[in-house]
């Protein structure tokens, strides 16, 4: 009732409103409320976001197996929770064994080894026996590390480029849009193959060149958008009266047009990450990624094209957990510019 | 006008150049493509190495080297296939038609489907309808397109066996074995064209003009669909390119997936294979179609909406 007496002394108009809104909201039954909840806040992104998080840093602790050892017993064994079977399933009994006798002994404890908790391959086992979970979490690992490193790059960069484009306008700009719109008519994915062709058999960093490929990507768009904005900004008052009152080209590049596009750079930014996520992972599905044995999404999902037919599971989950990933991210990007920037919903 | 088409045509001719170049110069730091014909200690002597040299112009500087391979592409002649000697433009264009044939059918379906959902989802906005759509379309732009060919050939050709898991029939209408590529393919595009189909709606039907119609007492149906999706067609005929990427990058996916005999599927194998003429040929006519569809819906932006500057 305390509420109550509060909302009478605000003044009447107000009130009005607030009882409008105290009445929607009581009118509301609890699973309407909980809709409500989850479509204004992206709580089932951030769930999902925090899960890649935590799954990418902390992988060696996560994740229930290694994602490289082999077993090949159990290759293309099936996710346990579903038709598990139980002759792997069950320990052994040490009274079926004559303990005393040495040959009982080893056969007991090599029956041992080869049983396991249920949890072990929740998600199955592919070819090679390998936990597919532990290399769904391994393989955020992956993605994350390549995402950060190329968008970054790509903020950096576009950021930059768009900035010059627009505040010198004229010629630089020309140019330099110019080849932006290039650059997009560029067929990447092959061009990417070759790249890859071309340093991924000549040994190397291949981290680093995947990288290096998925940052051609990332940068195009943020020149675009810091244009759009340096544009406006150029043109506003306190920036003319600081061009005025003798400030640099540096200056006011540094201290009055760029910190007014971060709102943009930040949208941005986070519309692209679910982008180069699936770009990452399709390069990596069609060979050009990180190679064995490190587990990466992409690549999860083309070893197991050829087992299609009796183990759906590998091809699935890492696919699944790509799918996740970037839908849970388009989400929270279209929530963050709703948020910051409705301007930019000119962007998909 | 005419200034704007004029700088639009000339900057497709440098796309193209570009895009060709940028393929031309990585495939030569391959490596030194005379190994790829034929390495010497296989009875190749220094005289017919030179010989050959001379023959393929591997002896001219790289520049050159571009320079006579567009001069000869565009009188038609892209050179031969490694592997089998098969004259390159013939290779490209034969399979050119089947990438048409899934491209174009898979654009009908996500124009035809993307486009009603979109205007749906905007005239009732709020609904159970637009939270349906505008779901189904972030699923369709979150999915990779790799894993949904990949999820329908397990559920659709594995488990119950309707439609085939992969090549081509024969003619156009072989609709069985169209049905599994062209939804994987069409899966992104339809997406891409239902959201900007709603934004551009709901922009459209909050318009003045549109206002004024319903004040004037005009039929719900007749506001909808003669007034204001006229308008808010213009967003979506006009970001076909945009749409295009997804199709041409798509192709090389879905071709790949299901065994599609077009030119991505020939393009990953001509990667494989460093068969670098084929490469070539595949780029030229993905630019060329990219590039094409661009100048086409550049004009065509500027001849729909008269509100368009032309610089």
């Amino acid at each position: 009732m305390a509420q109550q007496a509060d909302i009478q002394s605000i003044d009447s108009e107000q009130q009005v409103v607030l009882n409008a809104d105290i009445r929607a909201s009581e009118k509301r039954s609890w699973s309407s409320q909980a809709f409500y909840f989850v479509r204004r806040w992206p709580l089932i992104p951030l769930i999902i976001m925090m899960g890649l998080l935590i799954a990418g840093v902390f992988a060696p602790q996560v994740a229930p197996a290694d994602p490289i050892e082999q077993s090949l017993s159990f290759r293309n064994y099936p996710p346990t929770w579903g038709a598990a079977r139980p002759e792997f399933n069950t320990p052994p009994d040490p009274a079926d064994y004559d303990m005393l006798i040495t040959k009982e002994r080893s056969a007991f404890n090599r029956a041992k080894k080869t049983t396991f908790a249920r949890t072990k391959y929740v998600l199955g086992a592919d070819n090679l026996g390998r936990d597919v979970l532990s290399r769904v979490i391994y393989g955020a690992r992956v993605s994350l590390k390549v995402t950060a490193y190329a968008l970054t790059s790509g903020i950096i960069i576009g950021s930059m480029l768009g900035i010059l484009a627009g505040y010198f306008g004229g010629w630089t700009d020309e140019i330099l849009m110019r080849i932006v719109d290039v650059w997009l008519a560029l067929p990447f994915i092959l061009i990417a193959l070759v790249i890859a062709q071309l340093f991924l058999t000549s040994g190397g960093a291949a981290e680093r060149v995947v990288i290096l490929l998925i940052a051609l990507v990332a940068w195009t768009p943020f020149v675009r958008q810091v244009r759009a904005d340096v544009l406006t900004i150029r043109g506003q008052e306190y920036v003319q009266a600081s061009k005025i009152a003798g400030a640099s080209a540096i200056r006011l590049i540094i201290k009055h047009i760029l910190p007014g596009t971060y709102s943009t750079i930040l949208v941005v930014a986070s519309l692209r990450v679910g982008q180069l996520i699936l770009t990452e992972s399709t390069l990596s599905f069609l060979g050009a990624g990180i190679p064995d044995p490190i587990p990466a999404w992409g690549k999860s999902v083309a070893d197991g094209r050829q087992f299609i037919e009796e183990a759906w599971w590998i091809s699935f989950w890492p696919g699944f957990a790509i799918f996740l990933v970037v839908m849970a991210l388009n989400f929270f990007g279209d929530w963050l510019r709703d948020r910051l920037d409705p301007r930019l919903r000119q962007l998909d | 006008m005419r200034r704007f088409i004029i700088r639009r045509f000339v900057f497709s001719l440098v796309s193209i150049v570009a895009a060709t170049m940028a393929v031309f110069l990585l495939s030569r730091a391959a490596g030194d493509p005379l190994l790829l014909y034929a390495t010497s200690g296989y009875g190749l002597t220094p005289e017919s190495e030179a010989a050959l040299r001379k023959r393929l112009a591997l002896d001219r500087p790289i520049p050159v080297q571009y320079a006579l391979w567009l001069g000869r592409t565009l009188k038609g002649d892209m050179g031969e296939t490694i592997r089998d000697r098969k004259p390159v433009a013939r290779v490209v264009t034969q399979r050119l038609p089947s990438t048409l044939h899934l491209g174009v059918t898979a654009f009908i379906l996500s124009f035809v489907v993307g486009i009603p959902l979109g205007v749906l989802s905007a005239v009732k906005r709020g609904s159970v309808w637009d939270y349906a759509g505008r779901f189904v379309a972030l699923l369709g732009q979150a999915v990779p397109q790799f894993w949904l060919g990949l999820v329908l050939i397990m559920l659709f050709a594995v488990k119950w066996q309707i439609f085939p898991a992969g090549l081509k029939g024969d003619g156009i209408w072989d609709v069985k074995h169209l049905v599994l590529p062209t939804i994987t393919l069409a899966s992104g595009g339809f997406a891409f064209y239902m959201r900007i189909t709603r934004t551009a709606m709901l922009e459209v039907l909050d318009s003045e003009y549109v206002r004024l119609a319903r004040a004037k007492g005009v039929g719900n149906n007749k506001v909808i669909w003669k007034h204001a999706f006229k308008n808010a067609l213009i967003q979506p005929l006009t970001g076909m390119t945009l749409g295009l990427t997804f199709f041409l990058t798509g192709s090389v996916l879905v071709e790949t997936i299901f065994a599609w005999p077009g030119m991505g599927e020939m393009a990953i194998a001509a990667v494989n294979s460093n068969d670098f003429p084929v490469l070539q040929g595949v780029v030229f006519f993905f630019v060329i179609l990219f590039v094409g569809m661009t100048f086409i819906t550049d004009l065509l932006y500027a001849y729909i909406d008269p509100r368009i500057r032309y610089d």
